[in-house]
C-alpha cells in the first residue's frame, strides 16, 4: 500500500495570548499532522485549544512558537497574501454558524470563494452545481440562506468548503447549531465524501459522538494533545 | 464580485438611499448654482460685449441714470486723438410706458446724439436691427425710437406702431437684438427728445461714447482721457468692464466650488458612515470570506466597490436632478447654462468622493483579524 502523502504538519507550537499582563497558554507544546485521506477528530472541552489548534492548522493564524509545515513548506515567514493563497489553493472550511452571506442564493454562497480568481465564471458555476447537487440541494439551488433549514444551510457550507477542490477541510463545530438528527445527516455527509470522495476531514468538536467517524482521534485538554488514537473500529455506513 | 457588492447595498436600502441623498443633494446643488453662475457670466459677457468702443462716465459714477456730466465734455472729447466722434448719452428711467407706471427698473431709456452718427445700433453699440430702420441724423427732432426685442415681445408691438413714453407718443421705427436680456430692454432715442420726455437737464449728459477710429486702440484712448480729464471723469473701455466683471464672477465662482466642497465633505462623511457601520455589521462574513481565501486587497476592492457605487449612482442621479432644478430656475427668469464640463466634472467629483470616502472603512475591513471575527457572535 502507498505511503500517504502528509498535508499538514505541526512540530511543537506554542500559542500565547496575553490578557491583562497574564500570559494565557492557550497551546502549549503540540506535535501533530494530518494525512491525506484522514478523517481527524479533535474532541475537548471548550477553552482545551482546539479552536486555536485548528485555526492554526487552517493557517488562519500563526503560533506563537513552533513550525507549521504545508506540503512540506514552512509557512513561518508568510504574509497574509501568502497566507490567503493558501487557504484559496488548499483549504477549506466548514463553519459552526455556516456564515453564509445572507444577499446570497445557495449557488452564489458556494462559488464565492472563486469570485476574486480570473477565468471563466461558468466553469465555477457548473461546478457549484455540481456540488449542491453532491450535498443533496439540487432542488434548492436559488434559495437565499433565510429560506432553508439549519443542516441545508450547513450543506451550502459543505459545498462551499469543497468549490476549490482543496487538499483538507476544517469543520469548526459543524454540528454545534444543528439537532442530533440533523447533525448525524450533516457528519454522515462529511463522512461520505472521505469515502467516497477521498476528501481529507478535520473536525474539532467537544461532542464525543462524532468519534466513531473518525480515522483518527485527538484529545486535547489545556493545550496539550493527551491521546491520538487510530480508530480501528470506525464506524461504517452505506 | 461587482454584482455581491451591489447586492451587499441592497441590505439596507433605507441607510444606503440616505447616503445616496447626500450625494444627490450636493450633485444637484453644484449643478444648479453653478449653471445660474454661468448663465449670469453668459448674459453680463453679451451685455458688455454688446456695447463699443470706450465710455466717459462722472468719477465715482455708480448707476449711469443717476449720473450728470457737464456736456461742453462733450466737444473736448471729440478733439482727443483716436477720437472719430463723441456721442453724448442721457440714460434713464421711463416713469410710464403706455399708461402704465414702470414698477421695475429693468427698463432703460436712452438717447443718443445724433449729429455725427449715420446708424445709431452700429456707431453705439453693437445690436442688430432685426426689422425696421436704424436711427439716423436726420432723426434728431423727431419724435422715434428703436425698442429692444424684449420690449417688442412684452408690449406687442411692431414697426410703425406708437408707444407712450411718459405720456408722450413715440413712434417705433426699429427693433434690435443685442443677443442679452440686460440690453434688450432698452428705448433708444435722439437725445433731445429723451431730454423732454424726462426733464433731464439741458446742460447735462449721463455719459458720452467715444466712436473710435481704430476700435482695438480703446485701451490708449480711455488713458488719453483719463490723463487730460481724470480729475472730472473716468474713461473705460469695454476691455476694462469684462475684466471687471471676470473678476467678479471669479469670485462668485470660488464661492460655489466652496459651497459645492462642503457638501462633498458632507456627503463623503455620510457614506464614510455608511460603510464603517456595514463593514462593522458584517465582521465575521468578511472573517468568513477571508477564511476562505479572499485576500486582504480582495477584502478592501469589495467595499470600496461598494462606495464608489454609492458615488456612481448618487452621481447619475444628482445629474438628473440638477438638469432639472435648472430648468425649473429658468421659468423664474434666470438664464441658466450647463457645460458639458460641468456635467463631466460633477459627476467625476462623486464618483471620487465615492472612492475616497470608500477607503478607510475598506481598510479597516481588510486589516480585520479572520478569528477574531469569526468569534464575534
Amino acid at each position: 500500500m502507498k505511503k500517504k502523502e502528509t498535508i499538514i504538519e505541526v512540530k511543537d507550537i506554542f500559542k500565547e495570548y496575553h490578557l491583562g499582563g497574564v500570559v494565557v497558554k492557550a497551546l502549549d507544546g503540540v506535535s501533530f499532522s494530518v494525512d491525506e485521506g484522514d478523517f481527524i477528530v479533535i474532541v475537548g472541552p471548550s477553552g482545551s485549544g482546539k479552536s486555536t489548534l485548528m485555526h492554526i492548522l487552517g493557517t488562519l493564524d500563526q503560533p506563537t512558537r513552533g513550525d507549521v509545515l504545508v506540503d512540506g513548506e514552512n509557512i513561518k515567514d508568510h504574509d497574509d497574501w501568502e497566507m490567503a493563497m493558501l487557504r484559496r489553493k488548499k483549504i477549506g472550511f466548514i463553519f459552526q454558524s455556516f456564515n453564509l452571506i445572507p444577499t446570497l442564493n445557495a449557488l452564489e454562497n458556494v462559488v464565492i470563494p472563486t469570485e476574486p480568481l480570473p477565468g471563466d465564471k461558468e466553469k465555477y458555476e457548473d461546478r457549484g452545481i455540481e456540488l449542491l447537487k453532491l450535498v443533496k440541494l439540487g432542488d434548492r439551488m436559488l434559495h437565499k440562506p433565510d429560506e432553508l433549514s439549519g443542516g441545508q444551510r450547513q450543506r451550502v457550507s459543505i459545498a462551499r468548503a469543497l468549490i476549490n477542490d482543496p487538499e483538507i477541510i476544517f469543520a469548526d463545530e459543524p454540528t454545534g447549531n444543528l439537532d442530533s438528527t440533523t447533525g448525524k445527516q450533516i457528519v454522515e455527509l462529511m463522512y461520505k465524501l472521505n469515502v467516497n470522495e477521498n476528501k481529507t476531514f478535520v473536525l474539532v468538536t467537544h461532542d464525543p459522538s462524532l468519534l466513531e467517524y473518525a480515522t483518527k482521534k485527538v484529545f486535547i485538554l489545556d493545550g496539550k494533545i493527551t491521546q491520538i488514537e487510530v480508530n480501528k473500529n470506525r464506524k461504517r455506513i452505506n | 464580485m461587482i454584482r455581491f457588492a451591489f447586492s451587499n447595498l441592497l441590505r439596507h436600502k433605507v441607510r444606503t438611499f440616505l447616503s445616496l441623498a447626500g450625494v444627490i443633494i450636493g450633485v444637484a446643488s453644484l449643478i444648479a448654482l453653478v449653471s445660474i453662475v454661468d448663465g449670469i457670466r453668459f448674459d453680463i459677457e453679451e451685455a458688455i460685449t454688446s456695447v463699443q468702443g470706450v465710455r466717459v462716465a462722472p468719477l465715482n459714477s455708480t448707476d449711469p441714470v443717476l449720473n450728470y456730466l457737464d456736456s461742453k465734455i462733450v466737444e473736448k472729447l471729440d478733439k482727443i486723438q483716436g477720437v472719430k466722434a463723441a456721442i453724448p448719452l442721457i440714460m434713464q428711467l421711463p416713469k410710464t410706458i403706455d399708461g402704465k407706471s414702470i414698477s421695475y427698473g429693468g427698463i432703460r431709456f436712452v438717447g443718443f446724439g445724433l449729429d455725427k452718427i449715420t446708424n445709431a445700433t452700429q456707431s453705439t453699440f453693437s445690436g442688430t436691427l432685426i426689422a425696421g430702420r436704424d436711427l439716423e441724423s436726420s432723426d434728431k427732432d423727431r419724435h422715434v425710437i428703436l425698442i429692444g426685442e424684449t420690449l417688442q415681445k412684452e408690449y406687442k408691438k411692431s414697426v410703425g406702431s406708437k408707444l407712450k413714453i411718459n405720456d408722450v407718443s413715440f413712434k417705433i421705427i426699429g427693433v434690435f437684438t443685442t443677443g442679452s436680456d440686460f440690453t434688450n430692454n432698452v428705448i433708444i432715442g435722439p437725445i433731445d427728445a429723451v431730454r423732454e420726455v424726462t426733464n433731464y437737464p439741458k446742460d447735462r449728459v449721463s455719459a458720452v461714447n467715444l466712436v473710435l477710429a481704430n476700435p482695438s486702440q480703446d485701451g490708449l484712448v480711455s488713458k488719453r482721457v483719463n490723463l487730460l480729464y481724470g480729475s472730472d471723469v473716468k474713461a473705460s473701455s469695454m476691455s476694462d468692464f469684462s475684466a471687471q466683471f471676470g473678476a467678479i464672477f471669479d469670485g462668485i465662482t470660488l464661492l460655489v466650488v466652496v459651497l459645492a466642497s462642503i457638501a462633498s465633505i458632507v456627503s463623503a462623511v455620510g457614506i464614510i458612515n455608511t460603510m464603517l457601520m456595514s463593514v462593522l455589521e458584517r465582521f465575521k462574513e468578511i472573517g468568513a470570506l477571508k477564511a476562505v481565501g479572499w485576500t486582504n486587497s480582495n477584502i478592501m476592492g469589495l467595499i470600496v466597490y461598494e462606495s464608489v457605487f454609492i458615488g456612481i449612482i448618487g452621481g447619475i442621479l444628482g445629474l438628473i436632478f440638477g438638469y432639472f432644478l435648472s430648468i425649473v430656475i429658468t421659468f423664474f427668469g434666470l438664464t441658466t447654462i450647463i457645460s458639458f464640463e460641468l456635467f463631466l466634472g460633477s459627476f467625476m467629483g462623486a464618483l471620487f468622493i465615492g472612492l475616497i470616502a470608500g477607503l478607510y472603512p475598506a481598510f479597516i475591513a481588510s486589516k480585520m483579524d479572520p478569528i477574531e471575527a469569526l468569534q464575534t457572535e
